[in-house]
């Protein structure tokens, strides 16, 4: 072998070392960039989806459009159970410290043939339950609710209901999944497994502003109502619904 | 290496060396491409984040006051009441804002101001539902309110009371602006406060409904030396009736 190709050689060695040094810098670089330690600064971005997460990656709270919306993750398993009703909402949900959902923030509002419909909550949920305290909008071309809700949500893990509406989720379409979905909902209405309304606050789709306190089945008991023609009246009612007394601006005592 | 010939030798490095920088080449471009779709970040710090749909429209703004966006209402910009504060813009499917949450609070010339408000909009109007707080030098109001709104869009009222908001500041312009909500309080397009649970800068606690005009029609109040009673009032505002403790 001649010297000049050894040399040859040796400069190609050289070449190739520093290149590879450089390649391994830059590509370890891009790793390190997202590690540990740099407080990462932006004057404006633009995002689809933040997932805040604790150290050991639980998820404690995502701010997503509606594209990414996460699925619904109750007893640390998720279930594709939201948007049945193909309101298109975009938001924030809050995850507790097990990575379970435990409430949220959303909102949606859009035009169509039929005409509008929106809606905006911010929920906060019963512990492995559905939301226990909501303020909340809802409008369907004119008819509208607003205001702030308190409810008695059931003892037992909502994951129960979904697992349940899974497995009829993957039945056929037919009678037998109508019965079976139907004998669900009688099943936990005769177990108590229903929700109770406590307290409304708010103006009702009738045009009232009103405060309704409701006892632990959720039957109204205690109202102050000014309806829509402006007349106030405070009514007790008894367990079957029935205004038992009522005050107004105008009885004689 | 010795039996091999020049060439080949020559050969073999040059591949050894195309292969190293492939393999780095990718690493690299991997990383990078990697951190694009889903970078990790222990903190940030930013001014403004826009959560966007797919199609580029905005569903949320974070920012602080600086950067708060304008009223959007229908692809057309809007100032705002009062002016932007930091905290959420939330937008509904089509682009219209639809509610947030703005907070403020300050003391300047030894004043202090501070504010601070969650509401959700109407569709195409302006706020249905919200929490507030308020406060002037140590006057406060705090609670949670219901408003109607009229079924016309905002941007009706919008395009009225834009051109006053653009006037310099001045007597002429305090007098058009309040000339302008005596007029909107008369058409409806203002609105109507229709509920208020909380408490009121003269120290009361209340619970207030309110017919579609605006006016308290009845009250639950616990006042600032702890008396309590409930009251009806007529259309005008007299209290026509009142439940208090020494009732019988």
């Amino acid at each position: 072998m001649d010297d000049q190709l050894q040399r040859e050689i040796r400069r190609l060695r050289r070449t190739n070392a520093v290149a590879v040094g450089l390649l391994v810098i830059v590509s370890v670089s891009a790793f390190v960039q997202s590690r540990p330690g740099a407080r990462t600064k932006f004057d404006e971005i633009d995002v689809e989806r933040i997932n805040v997460r604790e150290p050991d990656g639980t998820l404690r709270l995502t701010i997503s459009n509606h594209a990414r919306l996460p699925q619904v993750v109750v007893g640390g398993k998720s279930y594709p159970l939201r948007g049945g009703t193909g309101v298109k909402s975009a938001g924030l949900i809050f995850f507790n410290d097990e990575g379970n959902e435990n409430g949220g923030l959303a909102w949606a509002g859009s035009r169509s043939a039929e005409g509008y419909q929106a809606s905006a909550a911010l929920t906060f949920d019963q512990f492995d339950q559905d939301e226990t305290i909501s303020l909340e909008y809802g409008d369907a071309n004119r008819r509208r609710q607003a205001g702030l809700a308190v409810l008695d949500r059931p003892e037992e893990p909502i994951r129960l209901f979904a697992e349940s509406v899974m497995a009829i989720r993957a039945m056929p379409d037919g009678p037998a999944k109508e019965t079976r979905m139907r004998r669900l909902q009688q099943d936990m209405a005769a177990r108590g497994a229903v929700p109770a309304p406590r307290l409304f606050a708010g103006k009702r789709p009738d045009k009232s502003s009103t405060v309704v306190l409701a006892d632990r089945k959720g039957r109204t008991r205690l109202q102050l109502v000014v309806d829509s023609l402006g007349t106030a009246r405070i009514d007790f009612l008894d367990d079957s619904g029935r205004v038992t007394r009522s005050l107004t601006g105008t009885d004689i005592r | 290496m010795a039996n091999l010939s020049p060439s080949t030798t020559r050969r073999l490095a040059s591949r050894a060396y195309l292969v190293g920088c492939t393999l780095f080449g990718v690493a690299g471009i991997a990383a990078f491409t990697r951190s694009v779709a889903k970078p990790r970040f222990d903190e940030i710090d930013v001014e403004r984040i826009n959560i966007i749909a797919p199609n580029g429209k905005p569903r949320l703004v974070i920012s602080n006051a600086e950067r708060a966006p304008d009223v959007i209402i229908n692809g057309k910009t809007y100032h705002r009441s009062g002016s932007n504060e930091a905290g959420m813009i939330f937008y509904n499917e089509e682009g219209s804002e639809n509610g947030g949450m703005g907070f403020s609070g300050h003391t300047r010339n030894g004043h202090v101001s501070a504010n601070a408000g969650f509401m959700f909009d109407q569709y195409g109007q302006d706020q249905t539902v919200g929490l507030t707080y308020d406060e002037q030098d140590g006057r406060r109001s705090a609670g949670l309110r219901v408003w109607d709104r009229p079924n016309q869009s905002v941007t009706v009222l919008a395009d009225l009371v834009e051109p006053i908001k653009q006037m310099p500041d001045g007597p002429e312009k305090t007098r058009r602006m309040k000339a302008m909500r005596d007029s909107l309080a008369k058409s409806g397009l203002g609105g109507a406060q229709r509920v208020f649970v909380g408490k009121q800068s003269d120290k009361t606690a209340m619970v207030m409904l309110a017919d579609a005009q605006s006016r308290p029609r009845l009250r639950m109040v616990v006042d600032s030396a702890g008396a309590a009673r409930i009251e009806f009032l007529d259309d005008s505002g007299r209290v026509i009736r009142t439940f208090a403790a020494s009732d019988r």
